[in-house]
């Protein structure tokens, strides 16, 4: 779902998702591991559908999966939009450095030049 | 994972070389076309630069085949060899994996870049922010990119 969307539009969704505190509130309990649903719900004093569409705005983000085991909802937080972001950190990590190599060969040859 | 903050890469590099030197070579087209070339398959296309607050840039890459890597942005700061701050737009969509310029490329990610005079060098701290537009300002201000760090740290 995520690699379907654009970044920017992901990143908007993302965004849009943690602008809520209710919402930063949950996903704060489930980086801590899966939780039924029932508690994480007992913690916020609003109604079942407000919820629920709590809920629904963290998937769509990509930031939460539920998966329903006999009687209980459990809610996991996702790796997903972190794994993009690390990826895109290691990228340009890589792409700076061999810039920078380049700049400092390039400094030294300048300096020859010149003297 | 990176120790800094989730959403930027920072890097702190010195040079044998004044900060006028370093600065000079961060806003000359003729450097540019030196250092910026990523490695032997490439070579480098137009390069310019409109050095001044409100002014543009664009630096093009050519690979092997021909095909255009094209980084282009904004001046947003200006401060002759001690900082520049610009966006970094990559919408020709040849960037790292899923930034097809279908999708919209990488767009708006902002860099700044100060020169520090260190000794007789320069020491060079260069910031590259993922998010750095004003709803991201007000969204790290109310703290999601604890939570950000807190998913880094739980899944790694």
């Amino acid at each position: 779902m995520v690699n379907k969307k654009t970044d920017v539009q992901w990143l908007d969704d993302v965004f849009a998702a943690l602008a809520h505190p209710i919402r930063r509130g949950m996903l704060e309990q489930l980086v801590e591991g899966e939780t039924p649903v029932g508690v994480l719900a007992g913690r916020y004093r609003v109604t079942a559908p407000a919820i629920t569409k709590h809920l629904r705005i963290l998937e769509e983000a990509g930031l939460l999966s539920r998966r329903r085991e006999g009687q209980t909802l459990w809610c996991r937080a996702e790796e997903a939009p972190v794994k993009h972001i690390a990826e895109w950190i290691a990228h340009y990590r890589r792409f700076w450095n061999s810039r920078f190599d380049a700049l400092d060969q390039y400094l030294k040859t300048n300096r020859k030049n010149k003297k | 994972m990176p120790a800094t903050k989730t959403h930027q890469l920072q890097l702190v590099r010195t040079f044998n070389a004044t900060p006028e030197e370093v600065y000079a070579a961060w806003t000359s087209p003729e450097a540019i076309k030196v250092f910026f070339k990523p490695g032997n398959d490439f070579t480098m296309g137009r390069v310019d630069m409109d050095v001044r607050v409100g002014g543009y840039y664009t630096i093009q890459m050519l690979s092997k085949e021909g095909k255009p890597h094209t980084a282009t942005g904004m001046f947003r700061d200006v401060v002759p060899n001690k900082k520049l701050v610009y966006t970094w737009n990559r919408l020709d969509g040849n960037d790292c994996g899923g930034n097809s310029a279908e999708e919209g490329g990488l767009k708006d990610t902002l860099i700044t870049i100060e020169f520090r005079p260190k000794g007789s060098g320069t020491e060079m701290v260069f910031t590259h922010d993922l998010f750095p537009n004003d709803t991201s300002r007000d969204a790290h201000n109310k703290g999601w990119t604890a939570i950000l760090d807190q998913f880094v740290r739980y899944h790694s």
